[in-house]
């Protein structure tokens, strides 16, 4: 058969997907499925990994109260920051959301740009803000109310809040789609069965956000569990999540840890990502039950 | 309840902002140390800047890295969009799903796995490690934004093509690309943009002598303390990605750019 | 079979959809010139015979043939066809003339030749003067007439018409009608036409395909498949029509309608003394009598007027039956619901039905 027969069709399909299948399963899928695999074996001081197979690491991070620690701190942050984002970004995204499109537009890039721009300069700013000789000190100082400088970095608290201001935007654009995209006539029909704002607000307008809350948080949640630089700068030598774990066994060689870490991070993450789908359930306004 | 409301909105943009400008602000200043409000006007610290051999390279690297990292990232998701746009069934979503699924996986997780992929297939040179790793994570808002875009396209357009002659590569040239290359630049500059302030991949590709800018304003950060060399290193990239955001409203529109975050 | 004369034939198609059989076993044959109409309702697999006359769809079985070539394993851009899309498919990103001039440019046609070729198609369609605009500029018309020059505009041996009358309202629609069978005569182009709209077949046709299920149930001229339908599908999709049921007499000649005892030609429909025959009476072949005349006896149970005729809605011993009579008709005076009234109609306008 010559050129020009209808199986072509068939070929173009695979000659334009293989490019692309292989890129992403080589290295995407497959240095993933090597990464369980190194989890599984014993350190080596040699090799990569040891010769045997063990579940040593899986072990000692179920059963280590350090490693417990670390991970309840982490799931608590992650849920602070969740809560903090939801807070403001709900607050902000009902704001923004009724505005003319061209105005809300605008007002979505301003929170939309700074995304663009690397995490370790955003936090870098919160360092010359809240520093030693940041601007708050040091308006605090010249206004003569402190003598020695407030220390407001290198804490929970610090990491929490700067974590906060960098995933708000997510969030805030995450709620904006969703808002928009309910139908006035459902919280005008509310209205016309006598519901009062509040009350359509938590019978309407909140149950049909939900697939866009359910996005931000999961979208924050997740991004917080990789801000190493983020948590490092903000949060000091001392303050450690998992993903500090993750490095500190890098930098110790401790490759098969170092993987077993991920691991419980990944499990983590679909864990907090399982609760969060199962409280919104957003599938119930995006017609999948 | 209206004045909480904008209240809560005001300290939003606020603390996303504010970090932003004072950075931007600080790089002109004219002293030694950080101070805020900036004593005096000065360009010195871009000087600095680009009289660092190390600054200079890791900023020459990191575009780079960037633009090789996000034309394979536009070619490839092209690809895979334009092969899996259209098609439904199990297969296609899970299929769809491995090539959006970088958007949310923890990137530090496909750091340490390409990390050690590349070790144990007897290693890859730093800079190339970093390319496929920013494209892996480039590729998500191609697909995303070329599949849109390839969706608001309509079907009978390209059997109108073929019905007038065109060839398979004629309907992409002259039918399909004028249609969605708006999605493509869109997912392109993303990719673009993603790539030059990336961290955590970078954290563990980055070799000695072989980093990008992000990880050196960062090593700087945690070893060197507050220059202010790394003041003027943030303002250039922010700089750079307001030169971005202008250029692409301009050809691909503001809703776009919005959008493809 | 007569390939030199057709321009499209089908042999023998049949095309399936995973169980779903949309095409089955179908034989077309379209002479040069001709207007063909393939009519019937969603789902009867006209759509899919048009696109596998394209090239867009590729038959399991059987065979498609353009002027006499074997074409059933070419694909689309290889034959010689020009299509009209139910939507128009317009390219957005270029303008009316490069639209209509796309075809050439694939073609290999030099740029000052498809340039005049495109203008001359756009003076056919009377819309010379927008050739610079772009596709969302014109209205729903312009955009057909656009879509109909830039398929012409490549002389095709065969003209593809998928439903191009559908996106445009009523009135527009009956405009273009006449507007595309005239054209369609000046050029005499062999044309295929897709349509479920019965009054669109009837005025463009030269012969309608009635499709149901993948089969052509009837074929033939306008008048033929309206006066003459063969079986109680086409003769209810194809315009209204009264059944009545019946039952054949002695040698088969005639029948009886078993209502009012008329007795009907059989014309070609054959049977046996006694068998039962299905017949039917379009309803502006009925006449309504006062009561006591001759036909069957029914009661008016409603009046719709509707400008040119007037419906009236009737019972005849449980059966409904409908006639259209001319407004202003005489027979019309003193007509109520409620009324009893005969019904009744020239046996020569009666036509027996197969059964399926």
């Amino acid at each position: 058969m010559g050129s020009g027969l209808s199986m072509n069709r068939q070929t173009a399909f695979w000659a334009l997907l293989a490019p692309p299948l292989l890129f992403v399963g080589i290295f995407f899928v497959v240095p993933l499925l090597n990464l369980f695999w190194v989890s599984l074996h014993g350190a080596s001081s040699t090799e990569l990994f040891g010769s045997n197979l063990s579940g040593e690491n899986y072990y000692r991070i179920l059963t280590d109260s350090f490693y417990h620690t670390i991970i309840l701190r982490t799931l608590w942050a992650g849920m602070s920051i969740m809560l903090l984002c939801l807070v403001l970004g709900y607050a902000t995204a009902y704001v923004i959301a009724p505005l003319p499109p061209r105005t809300r537009l605008i007002m979505l890039l301003l929170l939309v740009a700074p995304l663009m721009v690397s995490n370790v300069i955003r936090a870098y700013g919160w360092i010359a803000i809240l520093g030693r000789q940041g601007v708050v000190n040091s308006m605090l100082r010249s206004t003569g109310l402190i003598d020695g400088p407030l220390l407001l970095l290198n804490s929970f608290e610090a990491v929490a809040f700067g974590l906060m201001t960098i995933l708000l935007p997510y969030m805030v654009v995450s709620i904006v789609n969703a808002l928009n995209s309910i139908d006035r006539q459902y919280i005008e029909a509310a209205q016309s069965l006598k519901a009062n704002p509040v009350r359509s607000f938590i019978y309407v307008v909140w149950p049909l956000s939900s697939p866009g809350v359910a996005s931000g948080t999961l979208l924050v949640f997740l991004l917080t569990l990789s801000a190493y630089v983020t948590i490092t700068l903000l949060g000091g030598p001392r303050m450690k999540l998992l993903v500090s774990l993750v490095f500190d066994s890098v930098s110790g060689f401790r490759w098969p840890l170092a993987a077993a870490l991920s691991f419980a991070l990944l499990t983590l993450a679909l864990v907090v990502a399982g609760l969060i789908l199962a409280l919104l359930r957003p599938g119930r306004v995006q017609g999948r039950g | 309840m209206r004045g909480l409301l904008i209240a809560l909105t005001g300290f939003s943009y606020v603390v996303v902002l504010l970090p932003i400008l004072i950075v931007v602000v600080t790089a002109f200043s004219a002293s030694e140390f950080f101070a805020f409000p900036p004593k005096g006007f000065s360009l010195r610290w871009f000087e600095a800047f680009f009289a660092s051999d190390s600054m200079r390279g890791a900023f020459s690297r990191s575009l780079q890295i960037a633009t090789i990292a996000s034309i394979l990232a536009t070619v490839l998701g092209t690809m895979a969009s334009i092969a899996i746009a259209r098609r439904k069934g199990t297969l296609f979503n899970l299929v769809q799903g491995m090539f959006i699924a970088p958007l949310i996986f923890p990137a530090i997780v496909l750091g340490l796995s390409l990390l050690i992929f590349y070790k144990s297939i007897g290693g890859v040179p730093d800079f190339l490690g970093l390319v496929i790793a920013h494209s892996v994570l480039g590729l998500p808002f191609v697909v995303r934004s070329v599949t849109s875009s390839l969706l608001a396209v309509d079907p009978a357009l390209e059997e109108a093509g073929q019905s007038l002659k065109a060839s398979p590569v004629d309907v992409f040239i002259f039918i399909i690309a004028p249609l969605i290359w708006p999605g493509m630049l869109a997912g392109g500059i993303f990719a673009f943009i993603l790539s030059l302030g990336e961290l955590n991949t970078a954290l563990f590709l980055t070799g000695p002598g072989v980093t990008t800018l992000p990880i050196e304003i960062f090593s700087y950060l945690q070893f060197q303390g507050g220059q202010l060399v790394i003041a003027a290193a943030s303002a250039i990239q922010v700089f750079m990605i307001i030169a971005i955001v202008l250029i692409a409203e301009r050809l691909i529109g503001l809703k776009r750019i919005v959008r493809s975050e | 079979m007569n390939t030199k004369e057709s321009v499209v034939r089908l042999s023998q198609v049949t095309k399936r959809f995973g169980q779903s059989v949309a095409v089955d076993q179908l034989d077309l044959d379209i002479g040069e010139g001709s207007f063909f109409s393939l009519l019937g309702p969603s789902g009867c697999g006209k759509t899919t015979s048009l696109r596998m006359i394209a090239g867009f769809e590729t038959p399991d079985e059987g065979d498609v043939f353009i002027r006499g070539q074997n074409v059933t394993r070419i694909v689309p851009h290889k034959r010689d066809f020009a299509m009209v899309f139910q939507n128009f498919a317009l390219f957005p990103h270029m303008s009316v003339a490069e639209n209509v001039a796309f075809g050439l440019k694939m073609t290999g046609v030099g740029k000052a030749e498809r340039e005049q070729r495109a203008l001359e198609a756009l003076a056919m369609v009377r819309l010379p003067q927008f050739a610079d605009r772009y596709p969302k500029q014109l209205s729903g018309g312009q955009q057909q007439r656009v879509a109909i020059a830039r398929a012409i505009v490549m002389r095709p041996a065969v003209l593809l018409l998928d439903e191009p009358l559908g996106a445009l309202d009523k009135n527009l629609r009956e405009e273009m009608q006449v507007e595309l069978r005239s054209l369609q005569q000046d050029l005499g182009i062999a044309t295929v036409f897709v349509t479920h709209d019965q009054e669109e077949a009837l005025t463009l046709s030269d012969t309608i395909a009635v499709m149901r299920d993948g089969r052509i149930e009837q074929s033939g001229s306008p008048s033929d498949v309206y006066e003459r339908p063969v079986n109680r599908f086409v003769a209810t999709f194809l315009g209204a029509s009264n059944l009545l049921r019946g039952r054949i007499l002695g040698t088969g000649k005639t029948a009886r309608i078993d209502a009012s005892g008329i007795a009907i030609p059989l014309g070609d429909a054959t049977g046996k003394d006694g068998d039962e025959v299905e017949i039917a009476i379009r309803p502006e072949r009925m006449s309504v009598q006062p009561q006591g005349a001759a036909g069957v006896p029914a009661v008016i149970k409603a009046i719709v007027y509707k400008g040119a005729t007037v419906s009236l809605y009737c019972d005849a011993s449980g059966e409904e039956r409908v006639v259209f009579v001319p407004g202003g008709h005489p027979s019309l005076i003193g007509l109520k619901t409620g009324a009893s009234v005969v019904l009744n109609f020239d046996p020569a306008h009666a036509v027996p039905l197969r059964s399926e």
